[in-house]
């Protein structure tokens, strides 16, 4: 962004610093972030209790999970982090084109991601893993293992389907120079961005390995 | 500021590496057979997999005080609540 470009002022009211906007809209990005951790909590907590009560019918109903769609995604997502990464190490720069390209393939790897959970979901479909008259598993308590499996991952792919929104939002503005590199809405969306990734770094364990055992 | 700065991408490449050594971890634990120690040893690299992205792409440590306090509050409260709540189910299945 050392490009011979004029920006919007990224200084917003009520803040007269840059340095304090920036700060003020990183904690307004915590709080929000620890509420969301307090409800994903909620639900990991609510999976633990069940397991607990039913283990061998959530080991049956994990090992009909597709581990290989599930590494598959954790790959997918991690690299996703580290290009968000490098798109806000590039703004603080000013290189504008290179954020852009470090935006474009974060989205790019959320919509791959999203793609293979689709693939993922047709899989178990065909299964009949999904809980109801027709569901394939014999134990009852194993359709709560399934029921826990479709609203944990459903409700994280509505999260990173926002995600994939708001870097998109972020292409554009860069690409049409609509947005001033030193503003922090790089950092915001990163910080959500990687909270998505960390809920789907636990989900792995808890979904697809840990209730096999 | 000026295209003279490099990208400081060393750091963020070597988190990410560390990261995606813990998914073959956890994902090779998840292909054997169930054993005792197969959710704890999974979930303990998850962990240590969450530490190396707080730290190595999130970048906690750089931040001001205040926003390491909200984020390590996060984790007491959630840390509180996974407590009181095993207690809870704990007396309930004597």
């Amino acid at each position: 962004m050392t490009e011979a470009v004029s920006f919007p002022d990224p200084l917003r009211e009520p803040w007269r610093s840059l340095t304090r906007q920036r700060q003020a809209a990183t904690l307004g990005m915590w709080f929000f972030l620890m509420s969301e951790m307090l409800f994903f909590g909620a639900l990991f907590m609510a999976f633990s209790f069940s397991r607990v009560l039913s283990p061998e019918a959530f080991a049956e109903g994990a090992r009909h999970t597709e581990i290989a769609y599930g590494a598959a995604n954790t790959v997918v997502l991690v690299t996703s982090s580290l290009t968000i990464t490098l798109a806000v190490r590039a703004a603080d720069l000013l290189q504008r084109k290179l954020t852009g390209v470090f935006l474009a393939m974060t989205a790019g790897l959320g919509v791959l991601f999203l793609i293979i959970k689709g693939f993922e979901y047709r899989a178990d479909l065909e299964q009949h893993l999904f809980p109801g008259a027709n569901f394939a598993l014999g134990h009852n308590a194993a359709q709560i293992f399934w029921a826990f499996y479709w609203a944990m991952t459903g409700i994280h792919a509505i999260h990173l389907a926002i995600g994939v929104a708001l870097v998109l939002r972020l292409v554009w503005l860069v690409r049409r120079n609509r947005i001033s590199p030193r503003s922090p809405q790089f950092e915001v969306a990163s910080l959500y961005w990687h909270l998505v990734d960390a809920f789907w770094i636990v989900l792995f364990p808890v979904l697809y390995v840990a209730g096999r055992g | 500021m000026s295209k003279s700065s490099p990208l400081a991408w060393r750091g963020p490449v070597f988190s990410w590496v560390a990261i995606l050594f813990g998914v073959g971890a956890v994902t090779w634990i998840g292909a054997r057979e169930p054993g005792g120690f197969q959710a704890a040893a999974a979930m303990a690299i998850a962990a240590a997999m969450l530490v190396t992205l707080a730290f190595g792409l999130v970048g906690v440590g750089r931040n001001p005080a205040l926003l390491r306090l909200v984020a390590g509050t996060a984790f007491l409260f959630l840390a509180l609540m996974f407590l009181l709540s095993f207690t809870d189910l704990m007396t309930r299945l004597r």
